[in-house]
């Protein structure tokens, strides 16, 4: 069962190959507004963290979250 | 901080789109002639993008249906299904719309949107789970989202994606909706039903498809992608809309489950609206007889569809499907697809253009859809209007 720490590095990774110009990722990085995903990308976000961690995510965590962080500690939730 | 802060971003791709002096949102139609021809910005122009795909909005039958009922049963029903709004009209429509499809049960929403949104937000609460296929209609999106179901997404048309996710459900599968649709709206591409029942099946989830886009289309009578396959008695909810092929306005779910009946009384979209206005019930009525009795029409259509299809691959245009009567071509960038989309119009043609984050994967589309109205002389004129512009790109961009 996948815990924060891996969720995190996973998410990281994931979102490098997602954002432009590869800014620099931190856990307050708000998806949004630093990093420029639209709703489309988060959601293809969603399915490829689904693959890696090899669980299902529900779309219903993402109106929670602003902020990497927030939304590795949402996964992990779910995970647990 | 005001209520209207959240509109900025909207604001400024409004502004951008203002500074390159296009707008493909909100064209006005000053004066609407036929079911492929308008008058626009005061040009006459053709209509290929308007999903019209039967024509029938000018069929004297449906238009004599809709004057008879606006004399014999006034303007509107002003009330809704559950309280005064259920007039005979509606009644038979249910019942016409069932044996259609050889089921039991139909219920009629006063627009296609809100039959997505009903129906879904009954059927699946927050113990529920949804299945949708990536690339599903915003009114599905929506429809789940108000019910609180648990929502998850399966790679579009992917039948080995979907068995994959279903399966890291467990047993959850088994209290899964697998929600697709038949004809998908923007590149016109055709869900692999046949593939797709197989695998909910064997999970145990129910299936929901959306025909919006392939009544009138596909199928031995014209019913859709679930006849096409063979898997009619296989699907569990299909829904679809009066907006298309029926020429109006208005939305439907068949079933062949008696439960279906339930919704009506669960189903807020359904309760708290003002039912379908008689006329549109009437010309809705009238259009699903031209369909059911007049195969010729899905014949046009696809006679049309394949020639503009094929004369666009030959020009190298890059199409996002096989055949079909949405023909979506790819850009590059949106500047691309925006200004390409001008161009049409500039030479009479109306089409759709659509970008991201509108689309999925970030494409930029220009979508005609065809209809069996359009004449063998305008179905030319489209063609033309592309490949001039077409040559025109390809001269700017050696240039």
């Amino acid at each position: 069962m996948a815990n924060y720490d891996t969720i995190y590095h996973e998410l990281h990774g994931l979102l490098e190959s997602y954002t432009q110009d590869k800014q620099k990722i931190v856990p307050e990085s708000r998806l949004v507004d630093d990093l420029g995903l639209d709703s489309m990308q988060t959601m293809e976000m969603v399915m490829d963290m689904e693959d890696r961690l090899d669980m299902a995510i529900p779309l219903n965590v993402l109106p929670e979250v602003q902020t990497v962080d927030e939304l590795a500690r949402a996964l992990a939730r779910v995970a647990a | 901080m005001s209520v209207f802060d959240k509109f900025a971003p909207i604001a400024e791709v409004r502004r951008r789109i203002a500074a390159t002096g296009v707008d493909p949102l909100g064209v006005p139609i000053d004066e609407i002639r036929s079911a492929t021809e308008a008058v626009v910005r005061g040009r006459p122009t053709i209509l290929a993008g308007s999903n019209n795909y039967l024509g029938l909005t000018f069929d004297p039958d449906c238009v004599n249906a809709g004057i008879a009922a606006l004399q014999d049963e006034g303007t509107g029903t002003t009330g809704s299904r559950m309280a005064n709004g259920s007039y005979a009209g509606h009644l038979a429509l249910e019942a016409e719309l069932a044996a259609f499809y050889g089921v039991s049960q139909a219920i009629v929403f006063s627009t296609g949107y809100q039959a997505n949104l009903g129906m879904l937000s009954a059927l699946a609460g927050p113990r529920d789970v949804v299945m949708l296929d990536a690339d599903c209609h915003a009114s599905i999106y929506d429809g789940v989202k108000l019910g609180g179901a648990q929502a998850l997404r399966f790679r579009h048309n992917d039948a080995a994606d979907l068995d994959k996710r279903l399966r890291r459900l467990g047993e959850r599968a088994a209290e899964t909706l697998v929600v697709v649709e038949g004809i998908y709206s923007m590149l016109g591409d055709q869900a692999p039903l046949a593939d797709l029942c197989e695998v909910a099946h064997r999970h145990g989830a129910l299936i929901y498809v959306d025909e919006a886009h392939s009544l009138g289309i596909c199928g031995a009578t014209g019913s859709g992608v679930a006849e096409h396959d063979g898997v009619l008695d296989q699907v569990d909810f299909i829904v679809g809309t009066f907006s298309k092929s029926l020429g109006a306005a208005g939305g439907y779910c068949v079933s062949r489950h008696a439960e279906l009946e339930m919704v009506r009384y669960a189903s807020r979209p359904y309760i708290f609206t003002a039912s379908p206005v008689p006329s549109v019930i009437a010309t809705t009525r009238a259009a699903l007889e031209r369909l059911r009795s007049t195969p010729g029409l899905r014949d046009q259509l696809w006679r049309n569809a394949e020639r503009l299809h094929a004369a666009l691959a030959a020009e190298g245009f890059t199409l996002g499907a096989p055949p079909g009567p949405v023909v979506a071509t790819m850009f590059d960038t949106p500047e691309a697809a925006l200004m390409f989309w001008q161009g049409l119009l500039d030479n009479g043609v109306y089409v759709n253009l659509m970008l991201p984050p509108a689309t999925p994967n970030g494409w930029c589309l220009v979508r005609a859809s065809l209809s069996a109205a359009h004449t063998d002389a305008q179905i030319d004129h489209i063609i033309d209007a592309f490949v001039s512009l077409g040559q025109r790109d390809r001269e700017a961009a050696i240039g």
